[in-house]
């Protein structure tokens, strides 16, 4: 009898939690309706924000609650970074997390090594695009 | 007074006083005892699942029949599947949230995960 009433609880409970969570879930947010601190996190694609789809908001939604745990400087490349990546399409995000996560799973000294050899070609391109403009004869 | 009257005495005595009594009074005390007997009879109750460690065991088979029970059961089974699809997608959800607010604060510019 005990059995029973615990597993009616149980069921309850569970049918509770389900309908409960799932609106939460397909919610659409306009952007009037998101909190100060989510508004300055996402401040960079406002403009684009009411027309965009439920799951990308809910996604970029869940980044905003790390926000303000991010330093300074990861704050200034979210912002920075943040229309670049929403302007992606889902396939090239999807690409984008795939990569990121096999890169996660190298050794960490090699990872070092590749981000630094990265991010000098980086550092090369720059220099090159910035002499070429420099170069440039003005008409 | 010493009493050496024992059980066997008694049951003697009671079945002299009952071989004097008439057969409508034997009638009466008969069914007296057995409505008595029905209203001593125990329900017992097992619970809806109770089955579930006991596949061979079915002492108790009609009890599983009750619609109600079934009902019951298919109700958690149908809720801890839903319970588990939810579970799922929100831990996939949060890894895709990880990885993202990653590629936006991570040294490495967008591009790079791109090409």
């Amino acid at each position: 009898m005990k059995l029973l009433r615990f597993f009616n609880l149980l069921a309850v409970a569970v049918i509770f939690s389900t309908v409960f969570s799932f609106p939460a879930y397909a919610a659409k947010k306009p952007w009037a309706a998101l909190k100060p601190m989510q508004q300055e996190a996402l401040a960079p694609i406002a403009p684009e924000w009411d027309s965009m789809l439920e799951i990308q908001q809910k996604r970029l939604l869940a980044t905003t609650k790390r926000y303000p745990q991010l330093t300074p400087k990861q704050k200034q490349r979210f912002l920075n970074r943040l229309t670049e990546w929403s302007k992606l399409t889902p396939a090239q995000r999807n690409r984008a997390r795939e990569k990121y996560k096999a890169l996660r799973k190298v050794p960490a000294a090699k990872r070092e090594e590749i981000k630094r050899m990265v991010l000098q070609k980086e550092a090369e391109k720059m220099s090159a695009a910035a002499s070429a403009v420099k170069n440039t004869p003005e008409k | 007074m010493k009493s050496d009257i024992n059980t066997k005495k008694i049951k003697e005595l009671l079945n002299i006083s009952t071989s004097q009594l008439s057969p409508e009074t034997l009638d009466k005390l008969r069914m007296a005892r057995t409505r008595t007997l029905e209203r001593q009879r125990v329900r017992h109750r097992v619970p809806a699942l109770s089955w579930l460690g006991h596949p061979g065991e079915h002492h108790d088979a009609h009890h599983f029949s009750k619609p109600m029970n079934w009902a019951i059961a298919a109700i958690f089974i149908a809720c801890l599947i839903v319970g588990a699809s939810l579970w799922r997608s929100y831990t996939i959800e949060h890894e895709i949230c990880d990885v993202d607010i990653a590629i936006l604060t991570d040294d490495m510019p967008i591009h790079v995960y791109l090409d």
